[in-house]
């Protein structure tokens, strides 16, 4: 006899015949499964809690207590683990036949016990008895996977919680609705004083949904609270905030977007809007809205050097009113899947227009089309009052954190023959100054200043060529050419710059002075300008155009220029 | 070998149990003689419900012992019982017992 022990049964077996019960017993073993036999009901309802059978024979009439009660009261005390039950009746016994199957029996065996259909029902029902224990088993697995998901998404939330509330969106100007359904799939609210006392707010929703559509918005939060704090304008901040999702999404993931700044004291805002539905500007005093939609891209699709961070600006009156909102609020569907739609939602903004419910009256809108399928609430809507807002407050605590960014600093920066030959000092020097708020926005002309300087120090002061060179038609290879031979014999030699910087409440005053190792050219001040030609190139000049001011010190190694810049409002 | 025992589903059992035939058969004759007995006492009380319960007991053994005849005499009883009527008991417990003696004889020849 082939008896393999994983398959094997533990099976109960109640049947007060002693005979009846012989057989069975014999029948059992021979298919190499365990049998349990007992006499009686009581006794099969203690041996089924004691042995845990996978299989239960019981037999309809015995002493003590019946079969179909014995069945009964299993399927009253299993939870979710069904052990199938037999009768074992004889199918004359018709009246009986129902009762068994109300009180949870599967199945019948009729007398005289066939060994052949016995062992064929044992063998189907310990098939069904493998498949419902796994299926068991990945319920419990898929629960606690579920219940783990949940646990992360608490603490994910706690988290994003942090990080999106510590703005000013408690602010009484400002009125927002994010479901918490639309914060995991990946809408996020942002909004914070800037040094200057301006309110800037973003809205973004990403693409996709659930974690993958959230986890963006944390670089996109502490990106946002980081720059908005230091002072940046918007433009810097949008850049800074495609440039990092663009390099950590996925391709097809990006981020619809839409960032307002508001100047209470000139009472300005300008807009940017990347994807999001377009943003419904009231205008109090005219009592019509000014439709602001999308002209960029969303965030995150461009690489920096096309994206397009230039935003519009708006003159606002006392009362004038933004409301912005993400695509949810317009896609949220009702039980028939019938969306609230686009064309609702405007009526129910013109039927309200000036109204203070009118926000209230939104959601209301949504919400009520939606009923109860809650699920489907995936909505972000915001509401930004143009008000006479007690700005010195705010700019209290404000000033406490403009205290953590770059405003006066002086640096020496010396580098020997030793680094010139490698390293190049500018992006490290870009990156101190582009720590200044407001200096930022200058990066360009700035590194063209520096650039010129260092190029001016290294190629005509430190290697001594002369520019004369580049004259000839294959000037430019051969002064190449010669540039690199020069540096890689370079035993000596040195360049140091010297960085001052001087904030005011216009902007400040950036000083930089480079010296070289070189010999100089001997120059009187009168003929400096035709030299100019000569020993900068072009050079010079450009740096009379993007400073304040220059000055050469002799014998023409030491340069200083001023560069004094302005405050964006 | 007599009708009194299915010859077929002797052997079956002869093979299915081995050397616990004997058991089987001296089960058997224990239990139906036990059943006897208490049916007995049973219908001297009128007590249809426990004739019905030994009945049905002796019937399923016998159909799975192959004693069909008996079987037979066993369900025609356990019908009545059921019904509340026994149509003259003692008579029908009589022919019952002389099968059964003739069950007995044939599965202790076989034996």
């Amino acid at each position: 006899m082939n008896i393999d022990t994983s398959d094997s049964l533990k099976i109960l077996i109640a049947e007060d015949s002693a005979t009846d019960r012989l057989i069975l017993e014999t029948i059992v073993s021979r298919a190499g499964h365990v049998p349990i036999g007992v006499s009686d009901g009581l006794e099969a309802l203690e041996a089924y809690k004691n042995e845990s059978p996978d299989l239960v024979l019981l037999d309809v009439l015995m002493p003590n207590m019946g079969g179909i009660d014995v069945a009964r009261s299993i399927r009253a005390s299993a939870q979710e683990d069904v052990v199938p039950i037999i009768f074992l009746t004889s199918l004359s016994d018709q009246e009986s036949l129902v009762e068994c199957l109300e009180a949870g029996g599967d199945d019948f065996i009729p007398k005289p016990y066939n060994q052949a259909v016995l062992q064929s029902k044992i063998k189907a029902f310990g098939r069904l008895r493998k498949m419902h224990s796994t299926v068991l088993q990945q319920k419990a697995q898929i629960e606690e996977h579920n219940r783990h998901l949940i646990q992360e998404q608490t603490v994910a939330k706690q988290v994003f919680d942090k990080i999106a509330h510590t703005g000013c969106l408690d602010m009484g100007n400002i009125r927002h609705y994010m479901s918490p359904l639309a914060v995991f799939n990946g809408d996020v609210l942002v909004s914070e004083f800037s040094p200057s006392g301006n309110m800037v707010v973003m809205l973004g929703d990403f693409t996709g949904h659930g974690l993958p559509a959230a986890i963006g918005s944390m670089p996109l939060a502490s990106t946002f609270y980081g720059m908005v704090r230091k002072g940046f304008n918007m433009s810097d901040i949008l850049r800074e905030i495609n440039q990092k999702l663009n390099d950590i999404l996925p391709i097809g993931f990006f981020c619809c977007a839409i960032c307002i700044d508001i100047n209470f004291k000139e009472r300005r805002v300008k807009i940017w809007n990347g994807g999001l539905p377009e943003a419904f500007l009231y205008h109090s005093n005219r009592n019509e809205y000014e439709l602001l939609p999308s002209k960029n891209l969303p965030l995150g699709v461009l690489p920096n050097n096309s994206f397009n961070g230039e935003t519009d600006s708006f003159q606002l009156e006392y009362g004038d009113r933004l409301f912005m909102w993400s695509d949810g609020a317009f896609e949220a569907r009702n039980r028939e899947g019938v969306m609230f739609g686009e064309e609702r939602l405007h009526k129910v903004l013109y039927d309200n227009a000036g109204s203070p419910e009118l926000f209230d009256k939104i959601l209301s809108g949504v919400h009520s089309h939606i009923g109860t399928s809650e699920k489907d609430d995936d909505m972000s809507l915001v509401e930004i009052e143009m008000q006479d807002v007690d700005i010195v407050a705010e700019v209290e605590h404000i000033t406490e954190r403009k205290q953590g960014s770059l405003a006066d600093w002086q640096m020496n920066f010396v580098l020997p023959e030793t680094s010139l030959k490698e390293f190049d000092p500018l992006p490290l020097m870009m990156n101190i100054i582009s720590e200044v708020p407001g200096l930022r926005q200058h990066r360009t002309p700035l590194y063209t200043v520096l650039a010129e300087l260092y190029t001016n120090a290294l190629e005509h002061g430190v290697l001594g060529l002369s520019s004369e060179l580049k004259s000839s038609p294959d000037g430019f290879a051969s002064y190449y050419n010669e540039r690199a031979d020069r540096l890689s014999n370079l035993n000596d030699g040195e360049i140091s710059f010297d960085l001052a910087h001087t904030a005011d409440d216009a902007g400040g005053l950036l000083r930089i002075r480079v010296k070289d190792s070189g010999k100089g050219f001997a120059f009187a001040p009168k003929e400096a300008d035709q030299e100019n030609g000569n020993y900068f190139g072009r050079g010079l000049t450009l740096i009379q155009e993007l400073s304040e001011s220059i000055k050469i010190r002799e014998p023409g190694n030491d340069i200083e220029v001023n560069y004094r810049w302005n405050l964006e409002d | 070998m007599s009708d009194e025992v299915d010859s077929d589903n002797l052997n079956m059992l002869r093979d299915l149990l081995g050397d616990k035939f004997g058991e089987l058969v001296e089960t058997f004759v224990e239990d139906a003689t036990q059943r006897m007995d208490a049916m007995q006492v049973a219908l001297a009380k009128n007590d249809l419900e426990a004739v019905r319960r030994e009945v049905h007991g002796l019937k399923g053994s016998c159909r799975n012992i192959g004693a069909n005849p008996l079987g037979d005499l066993c369900h025609t009883m356990e019908t009545q019982a059921y019904d509340g009527a026994l149509d003259n008991g003692q008579q029908q417990f009589a022919a019952m017992e002389q099968r059964l003696a003739a069950v007995i004889a044939v599965l202790v020849a076989v034996q």
